[in-house]
């Protein structure tokens, strides 16, 4: 894949220019632009409503942008639908907890990986399991799942089922990985798993994130560089403590 | 030109009961989140009462429930007026088509945050269920039904105006002005409107929102009954009749826009002049072709109809 | 509800692992395959119900509690499934051999009906798509065989056109790929569309087709139909005269039908419609391409449909317009949902209800219909996963109670 040739250098991963997204008379992203880099965690905060989401959704094709452009290394995919950019190398997971309950985590994990190794005719006459068994299990081990393998997703618990999505986006061996709220009904003490697996992922195998998050000490934990958007548009970006300290993002969170 | 202008002219006497068939079917989508396929044979139901009532009919228990089935409960009820059938028809269908509708079937099937499939096919269900009633019930024959209007015909122009024809475009005009002025000028009309929009914004706003559901179901149980009253001495009383009367209502809604009621209203007229010029001009056979034709390519273009509001789909 | 409620999977709640599956049991799998072997050859030459009857429905009901109590995801588990599919054919084969005209009409129209109800169910049990246009799709495939086969002369729009004799092979072929293409056309459209549009689309579709076929006179004899002779018909080297050979290739195309659909789902594809039905937007994320798989789906079990349709026409003999009309498309509809969704054994349990039960019963008379709507209703209120899928259901339970969860 082009991303990963991208990736020695230092130039983004990602870019994404001056997109907006109206809905009606509401302007939810309002010209934004900003770039992922190779390798970083960036994080995406923001008071409710400020439009992460929306902007995310963009980038990564549930939307069509109004406006702006979208581009993984030299390649234009602002007009591509999400199941492309996905094998492009774009993974994501959504705020609202999303499996595939009919299925056992295994077939889950199975279904995520399979639009990457094969074409659609391609993977009707091959064995059932496509010889996805090593990576799978490699999968479940990395985020602890070995023993839920069989079951189906249905009966998982909530925190399962959130490890779960985030394995899923890592079948396809992503470039980038798009989280939205992570965190997000986790209890405390399974954050730190989580909080664990990212950095992990990040460090061992050079996957590059961006997250957005209503959780900062989560974030500020993990994250190397910090953009705050505040009704459509960005505010600032910095460190975690550069972020801490602007007083202007303080006022939009408690003016909020 | 005089044909033309017969044939448009009863187009929109026929159209005008497709209007009100189709704001009842479009009222329910929109507010109650409710698609019923059973509409036509909803619009059926009551012509059969009504022609029923005004033949002396003796009530008796269902004959299909087992050992009682049959038995004559009151006896020959004395000869009722069109009009009066009408009368009494009105809030029974209420209880029937709206309160025991919602109850037994709409509120079982219809979650907040599922989806609509399972209660369409219920209706579906629901068609099949009372077209089978009515035919071993009622009869397969189709049956000339009373004009509450007389028949009197005038010819103005060269062309042929019947009672009828009057009759269903002035009780059209009065009940679409009196639902229109219900819904925008009183206080529950624009509750109502406010519940089609957005339930749980309306919840919020401390809008009794099942109690705006309710009056839907109500309003959509008065209407098709008056469009029951309006077509079936046109079209006479048949078991079957709810299969065209029904597609018309839902290509009317959906090529109008079934979310604004303008939208559904103005389907109607359209889809009763279209059916008369294709009637005509084509051939009777593809009567109902071209609308339907319009409906599919409506629901790709532009889903919400030619009056209708865009709604936003997430992908 | 949502309509995920309707559909529960083939298997246990929670699936064993490959060690715990356990051992055969011989005397067990001896057991069923005589009581098996007694239900496919008791019936031979019986037409009257006696009471010895009584002993065959306790041996069905034994064939039935051994699929409810042992777990599926067991060794023993995948016998008795095995074992209750071949002994289903097995009866469908020994049942009606030598029987009257009017028992081998019923099963052939079980057969082809069937055919139908599976490809329903590929399209909506696992891909989540509702189509109110398989009748269409059965007549199209009907019409195109029939006219393939004729070596009539037809005239449409002012053209005079002979038509081919094909081989009747062929004619199967080409009607399954005509009602692929039609399929494909309207699921270009409908597909783009989220929710109850597709209901719609296709509903108007039927009436279209339904309509074209009525008027054009000229290729379809309009509301006469077609006159359909099985004489010189010969496939195989078998002739195909005789009904009762007829309704083994009926039965043939019925089997290989269920073959191929159980294959796709356990593939790959089945687990990309899986996951298109219970949450699309996600699959669409994964890279999954939502339009193509159901599209796929959709293609599929509408061109199932056409085959079975140009095997329907030879069955009875005679095609008229009004077969293929919205009643037949609402019967496979209500076929689909009464037998289970997203099951493979829902088809052919909801199928019956549509051909061998409404015949059988006659006690329900003219009512039968009335009943089978109301049917329809209560299954989608009460247990909307079907007769298959609340089997499944509670032999999940069972399971689940027996392993202490």
């Amino acid at each position: 894949m082009t991303v990963r040739a991208v990736a020695e250098a230092r130039t983004p991963l990602v870019t994404v220019r001056n997109v907006s997204k109206h809905f009606g008379g509401i302007t939810a992203v309002n010209d934004v632009s900003f770039d992922v880099y190779p390798g970083e965690i960036l994080g995406l905060i923001g008071p409710n409503g400020c439009g992460k989401t929306t902007l995310f959704n963009c980038v990564l094709g549930q939307y069509r942008s109004d406006g702006g452009t979208v581009t993984v290394g030299e390649t234009d995919v602002t007009k591509w639908m999400p199941h492309r950019r996905a094998k492009y190398g774009l993974a994501r997971t959504f705020q609202l907890l999303q499996v595939f309950d009919s299925m056992t985590v295994r077939e889950n994990l199975m279904t995520a990986a399979q639009p990457h190794i094969s074409t659609i005719a391609g993977t009707l006459f091959k064995s059932p399991n496509l010889g996805l068994d090593e990576p799978v299990d490699a999968v479940l081990n990395r985020f602890r799942l070995g023993h839920l393998a069989d079951q189906y997703a249905a009966s998982l618990s909530f925190g399962q089922k959130k490890l779960l999505d985030t394995a899923m986006a890592f079948m396809s061996n992503p470039e980038v990985v798009f989280l939205d709220e992570p965190a997000g009904g986790v209890n405390p003490g399974m954050l730190g798993d989580l909080e664990g697996r990212i950095r992990e992922l990040n460090t061992e195998q050079g996957v590059t994130f961006a997250i957005v998050e209503h959780n900062m000490e989560f974030i500020f934990g993990l994250a190397s560089r910090v953009i705050v958007m505040a009704e459509g548009s960005i505010l600032m970006e910095g460190t975690p403590a550069e972020v801490r300290a602007d007083p202007r993002v303080v006022k939009v969170y408690l003016g909020a | 030109m005089e044909q033309f202008l017969q044939v448009t002219f009863s187009g929109l006497a026929t159209g005008a009961v497709f209007a009100i068939a189709a704001v009842g079917f479009a009222l329910l989508w929109q507010t109650a989140g409710a698609i019923n396929f059973a509409h036509g044979e909803f619009i059926v139901l009551p012509a059969v009462v009504m022609l029923v009532l005004t033949q002396q009919p003796v009530i008796g228990i269902p004959e299909f429930i087992p050992l009682i089935g049959g038995t004559q409960l009151v006896g020959p009820i004395p000869q009722l007026g069109i009009i009066a059938a009408f009368a009494i028809t009105v809030p029974l269908m209420i209880f029937l088509l709206g309160y025991v509708f919602k109850r037994t079937m709409v509120d079982q099937l219809l979650e907040p945050g599922g989806d609509d499939i399972p209660l369409v096919i219920a209706t579906l269900g629901l068609a099949l269920v009372m077209r089978e009633y009515l035919r071993i019930t009622f009869g397969a024959a189709p049956q000339r039904f009373p004009s509450p209007f007389g028949n009197h015909v005038w010819n103005v122009g060269g062309v042929a105006i019947t009672a009828i024809d009057v009759g269903i475009l002035v009780v059209a005009t009065v009940v679409i002005i009196g639902l229109q002025f219900f819904l925008n000028r009183t206080y529950t009309g624009r509750q109502m409107q406010a519940t089609a929009q957005n339930q749980e914004t309306a919840r919020v706003l401390g809008i009794p929102v099942n109690r705006m559901v309710f009056y839907t179901f109500a309003i959509n149980a008065a209407l098709v009954t008056v469009a029951a009253l309006l077509v079936a001495p046109v079209t006479t009383a048949r078991f079957d009749g709810g299969i065209s009367l029904g597609l018309a209502a839902f290509t009317a809604a959906i090529i109008g826009g079934f979310n604004q009621v303008r939208g559904a209203l103005f389907g109607g007229f359209l889809v009763g002049v279209i059916q008369n010029w294709s009637g005509t001009y084509l051939s009777s056979a593809y009567r109902e072709f071209i609308p339907l034709v319009l409906m599919i390519i409506v629901i790709l273009w532009r889903p919400q109809g030619l009056f209708g509001r865009p709604e936003e789909r997430v992908v | 509800m949502s309509h995920r409620d309707l559909i529960v999977d083939d298997r246990d709640l929670t699936r064993a692992r490959s060690e715990d599956r356990g051992v055969l049991s011989p005397l067990l799998i001896a057991g069923l395959a005589l009581a098996m072997a007694f239900l496919v050859w008791f019936p031979i030459g019986r037409s009257e119900f006696t009471p010895i009857m009584w002993l065959w429905v306790l041996m069905l009901a034994g064939v039935v509690a051994a699929n409810l109590l042992i777990p599926r995801a067991s060794r023993n588990g995948t016998a008795v499934r095995v074992m209750s599919t071949v002994c289903f054919v097995a009866f469908l084969v020994v049942f009606p051999f030598g029987r009257a005209n009017s028992t081998l009409t019923d099963f052939g129209l079980y057969a082809v009906f069937s055919v139908c109800v599976i490809g329903m169910n590929l399209m909506f049990g696992y891909a989540g798509q509702v189509s109110i246009a398989q009748a269409a799709f059965l007549g199209i495939g009907a019409y195109t065989s029939v006219l393939l086969d004729s070596g009539r002369e037809i005239e449409a729009f002012g053209i005079v056109i002979d038509l081919p004799d094909l081989n009747f092979l062929l004619t199967v072929v080409i009607a399954i790929a005509v009602a692929m293409l039609f399929s494909i056309l309207i699921g270009m459209a409908g597909l783009r569309v989220r929710g109850p549009w597709l209901a719609f689309v296709t509903l108007a579709f039927n009436v279209l087709v339904y309509i074209v076929f009525n008027n054009e006179v000229g290729i379809t004899n309009g509301s006469r139909g077609i006159i359909v002779r099985r004489q010189d018909l010969e496939v195989l080297g078998i002739d195909m005269t005789p009904l009762q050979n007829y309704y083994y290739l009926c039965l043939a195309f019925l089997v290989l039908t269920m073959v191929i659909v159980w294959w796709i789902v356990r593939s790959p594809w089945g687990r990309s419609f899986k996951a298109i039905r219970d949450n699309s937007p996600r699959a669409s994320s994964l890279g999954i391409d939502v339009r193509t798989y159901t599209l796929l789906a959709f293609a599929i079990g509408s061109g199932l449909a056409g085959g079975a349709g140009a095997l329907y026409a030879r069955l009875l003999e005679y095609i008229e317009p009004r077969s293929f009309f919205l009643g037949q498309s609402f019967d496979f509809l209500f076929a689909t949902v009464i037998g289970g969704l997203g099951t493979l054994a829902g088809p052919l349990i909801g199928t019956s209800f549509i051909t061998i039960i409404s015949d059988s019963l006659r006690v329900l008379g003219d009512w039968y219909r009335f009943w089978f709507g109301l049917l329809a209703i209560v299954v989608l209120i009460v247990a909307p996963r079907g007769i298959a899928g609340s089997f499944n259901l509670l032999r999940a339970r069972i399971a689940a109670k027996r392993r202490g969860s």
